[in-house]
């Protein structure tokens, strides 16, 4: 179980959050949603145990997976040396991957849909590509907690529709626990059961997404008018472009509703 | 993509043609010299007691101990260049360009001219090897980042501090009995060797190349990025600590014996990549492999192709740095081409 | 005064009013009088200058390199008190001065080598007169040319006329016997410096290369194009099988040493026995200075001992005489011609035998 006790963390005088408490179970996904720079990255971070919250404390399983944005690479590595490197952090000095530790990469490969590209050189992949190789690289390493930061910002709709179905089924059927950070509310909205918001006024909470997820809140956190609607395919978020909140500072506001799966009304 | 070993066989096997290539050099050292000798007196020279004929004689004392030597510093600095690269992940390190070398340089010169011995010169090396690589990451942290270019700026920052105490040395340095001795070996030579140098050097390369090669996965995770590393699972702080202590053992042992020779640090991991992939398990003794084979090679032009000795330093950059373009321009290309 | 004309000229004589002095580089240099104190840089002249005074009163300041020279040498012997004259003068180990000691010395004038040009430039912007000397002579022609800009400077160009007399005429001596030796009958001979392991011949351009001509030998470093102190590899040597090794007095490598080297004892010179470790007189009698003419007939002595007719001890104690005023004993010419260095090495009895 992964669990966050108190935690806070601050830039200087800033503190980004403070006296944030979070649980995460199997099977069970979570979103975070917050404007850019709230410190949505820093809080997956310090779930990872990259950086340290200032105060508080949290809890680590024994093997938690960190996804990145991004993977800044210098050299030709191959997608699937990527992915060893998941099973590498975990191995004594001089040891070598096993047959099993090679069997575990081409099983996450084919989980994600991308074994042809198990040997191409990851900085020729597409960003989605590499978002979901970096996707197996936890998976291989065999990890029961995922933490991903926006693992769904460079992908298309297409991709984004699979990844989300995926950390769905990940939790439904592997019983994996998902923590995950996207701009979109909609993405909550499709596969997370709770939500936390970072951005608002006093503590963050975390609590279930249909109650997260409210026109108000929205409005309150972008800054510009916001509706919820229901189609076949379940609630969405929609802003209105149409009003004279287009003139202030909260543009990328609208453009980060757009990037939601469903429709922004014109 | 092309050319591109992708099994572990065809790695090995590139290893081994590696290999063979280093002891062809390393023949082609004993063979070639300012005075000719034929086949029969190289073997005589390599296992007997040369003193079968004049020319096992000159094979044996002559050539044995430079051939061995630089053939040992090029590992050592094949290996240090290839691991410096991952651990910065990037392209551009090497111990010349992070100032590892002039830092070395600057310890083995002082030690020089305060009359220490072999040891003692190894010694300073090492020590100033370390504080040189400790000020490069000192400065990159000041700056506030771990870039690429940061480092090399650091590295160049280093380097020049180090270059101004070796030029203090120099001055300082009695004309008549050390100042050509320090001035020669500082360009990088392997004239003045002797057969003690290489079997001392044979177990620092042995042993520091086995810890590197231990390494080699996790140089792979830590070559593509600090955070991911930490998040992996492993000590990335303390892990790079050891790796810059090794490192920076084997550049102050190749100082200590030949002086400072750059451009192999450099370039051979880049040229092992290219032939090899960039996996740390074959990228480190490929390195190792194949720089002793040049250095060896340069050594034996250094000594044999003019009257007068050239400076080893001088070959390596001539060689060096245009192989290094080579390798840019069809790095470029390929990636161009696309998966 | 010689009629060349790059000597040195007194221009201007006055009762002690000025003098003016033109140096290798052509400058007139003025200077206050005679001059009484004087501080010498270039390693040799400390010891011309005793030699042209006959005594070291004149000098203020000396090198540390030719301070410790003279302790190590016959000079402490011979003019005792040079030994302790003051050498802080540099600062480092080279011939960079130390301008604040000289300013506080107060000396008429500071001899230094032409190069670097910074050195002078730094003395010369404080107010000193500097007397410069080319570095390096690479012929007799230069090293006279030094000589006389010191003599003149002293006033002492007789005592440099004779001097020079003992060089001409020693060297005139020498181009008749052996100037018009052809190539194919002089042996090969090479000067070896070997600091710490890296060995550096003597080639074109040197005054090694010069004395090793008039005295009947050739240079194979010379004849293969390399000029000056050139670092070569044992094998380079060993191809070129020199029949005599000279070693440098300024490093520590013996014959001896060389007679098992596995592989410089395969040169026709160590099979014969024939390194030898250059004398170390008033100075090292490897570069330029006025015992010179000494290390010419050493040397021809050596290679040819059948033709020439050289009384080197009757030399060296009749300059010794001329220079320092002092009896050469023959256990100062041993001391001189570093005869336990060269205990081993053959022909060198010859030295000993009085004839």
């Amino acid at each position: 179980m992964l669990e966050a006790i108190g935690i806070g963390f601050r830039r200087g005088e800033r503190w980004l959050w403070r006296d944030l408490s979070l649980c995460v179970a199997a099977g069970e996904v979570i979103g975070i949603i917050g404007l850019n720079g709230a410190g949505k990255s820093t809080l997956i971070r310090c779930l990872a145990g990259i950086w340290s919250p200032v105060e508080g404390r949290i809890v680590r399983p024994a093997r938690w997976g960190y996804v990145p944005q991004k993977c800044e690479m210098a050299f030709d590595f191959s997608a699937r040396d990527v992915v060893s490197a998941g099973l590498a952090g975990r191995k004594q000095l001089f040891a070598r991957l096993t047959r099993q530790d090679h069997a575990m990469i081409a099983a996450s490969f084919d989980t994600l849909g991308i074994a042809d590209k198990i040997d191409a050189p990851f900085v020729h992949l597409s960003g989605g590509e590499q978002q979901l190789v970096l996707i197996a690289r936890a998976l291989a390493a065999g990890s029961t907690h995922l933490l991903l930061d926006e693992p769904l910002a460079s992908l298309d709709l297409s991709r984004q529709a699979k990844v989300l179905c995926l950390l769905r089924r990940l939790a439904d059927e592997r019983g994996m626990a998902i923590v995950f950070s996207t701009h979109a509310p909609n993405h909550l909205l499709a596969i997370a059961e709770r939500t936390l918001i970072i951005g608002l006024e006093g503590r963050p909470e975390v609590m279930a997404t249909q109650q997260a997820i409210t026109a108000e809140r929205m409005s309150q956190l972008y800054g510009l008018p916001v509706r919820i609607s229901e189609s076949p395919f379940g609630k969405h978020v929609l802003a209105d472009l149409g009003s004279r909140s287009m003139d202030d500072a909260s543009n990328s506001g609208v453009r980060d509703l757009d990037r939601g799966v469903g429709d922004a009304s014109a | 993509m092309r050319n591109r070993p992708q099994t572990a066989s065809t790695r090995l096997l590139g290893l081994v043609v590696i290999a063979i290539i280093l002891v062809s050099a390393f023949l082609a050292a004993l063979a070639v010299g300012r005075v000719s000798v034929d086949l029969r007196d190289v073997i005589l020279g390599l296992l007997s007691t040369g003193s079968e004929s004049d020319a096992a004689a000159i094979v044996r004392y002559a050539r044995i101990p430079r051939a061995l030597a630089s053939l040992l510093v090029g590992a050592c600095l094949g290996m240090a260049g290839a691991v410096l690269q991952g651990l910065f992940r990037n392209p551009l390190a090497g111990p010349q360009t992070l100032g590892l070398l002039g830092g070395a340089g600057f310890g083995g010169a002082f030690a020089i001219l305060l009359g220490f011995g072999a040891v003692g010169v190894a010694g300073m090396a090492f020590l100033a090897g370390l504080v040189a690589i400790a000020a490069v990451i000192g400065v990159a942290r000041l700056a506030g980042e771990f870039s690429v270019l940061m480092i090399v700026l650091a590295g160049l920052l280093v380097s020049a501090l180090a270059g101004a105490g070796t030029t203090l040395v120099q001055f300082i340095a009695d004309p008549e009995t050390q100042l050509p001795q320090l001035v020669y070996w500082l360009m990088g030579s392997f004239s003045a060797v002797r057969i003690e140098e290489g079997m001392a050097l044979l177990p620092l390369v042995v042993a520091c190349g086995v810890i590197l090669w231990g390494y080699g996965l996790r140089l792979d995770v830590m070559a593509s990025g600090d955070e991911d590393a930490q998040a992996i699972g492993l000590n990335v702080a303390r892990d790079r600590i050891v790796l810059l202590i090794v490192v920076t053992a084997l550049c102050a042992g190749a100082v200590a014996v030949a002086g400072v020779i750059g451009w192999v640090g450099l370039v051979v991991p880049h040229a092992v990549r290219f032939m090899l992939g960039p996996n740390h398990r074959v990228l480190i003794p490929g390195s190792a492999l194949l720089g002793g084979a040049f250095l060896c090679l340069v050594d034996m032009t250094a000594r044999s192709a003019t009257v007068a000795e050239l400076p080893v330093s001088a070959i390596t950059a001539l060689v060096g740095a245009p192989l290094f373009l080579m390798l840019l321009v069809v790095h470029r290309r390929r990636s161009l081409v696309g998966a | 005064m010689s009629g060349s004309e790059a000597s040195p000229q007194l221009v201007a004589e006055g009762g002690g009013d000025t003098t003016e002095i033109l140096d290798i580089r052509g400058i007139s240099v003025h200077l206050g009088g005679s001059v009484e104190k004087l501080v010498v840089l270039p390693i040799p002249m400390a010891s011309l200058i005793i030699a042209l005074d006959g005594s070291s009163s004149r000098i203020a300041a000396l090198h540390p390199q030719a301070a410790q020279s003279a302790r190590e040498g016959l000079m402490v012997r011979m003019v005792p008190e040079a030994a302790g004259i003051r050498s802080d003068v540099v600062i480092g180990a080279q011939f960079n001065p130390n301008v604040e000691t000289l300013l506080s010395l107060r000396p008429g004038a500071v001899i230094q080598w032409s190069e670097p040009e910074d050195s002078i430039l730094s003395m010369e912007n404080a107010g000193l007169r500097v007397i410069a000397l080319q570095n390096n002579p690479e012929s007799e022609a230069r090293n006279q040319q030094n000589m006389r800009i010191v003599a003149t400077l002293l006033g002492r160009e007789d005592r440099l006329e004779q001097i020079i007399a003992l060089h001409d005429r020693r060297a005139a001596m020498l181009e008749e016997a052996f100037g018009s030796l052809a190539p194919g009958s002089r042996p090969k001979a090479i000067y070896v410096r070997a600091d710490n392991g890296t060995l550096r011949v003597a080639g074109g351009s040197t005054y090694q290369n010069f004395w090793i001509s008039l005295a009947g030998g050739r240079n194979p470093a010379t004849e293969d194009g390399l000029a000056g102190l050139t670092p070569v590899s044992a094998e380079q040597i060993l191809r070129w099988d020199p029949d005599f090794i000279f070693l440098s007095a300024f490093d520590d490598m013996l014959p001896a040493s060389l007679f098992t080297d596995p592989v410089l004892s395969q040169t026709s010179a160590a099979r014969n026995r024939r390194v030898y470790k250059m004398p170390h007189g008033g100075y090292r009698w490897d570069p330029a200075s006025h015992e010179s003419h000494l290390t010419w007939s050493w040397a021809a002595q050596l290679m040819h001992p059948q033709r020439s007719s050289i009384n080197l001890r009757e030399d060296v104690r009749h300059s010794y005489r001329l220079f320092y005023n002092y009896e050469l004993t023959d256990q100062d010419f041993a001391l001189v011609l570093q005869t336990t260095a060269n205990a081993t090495s053959q022909g060198y009895a010859a030295f000993q035998s009085i004839r």
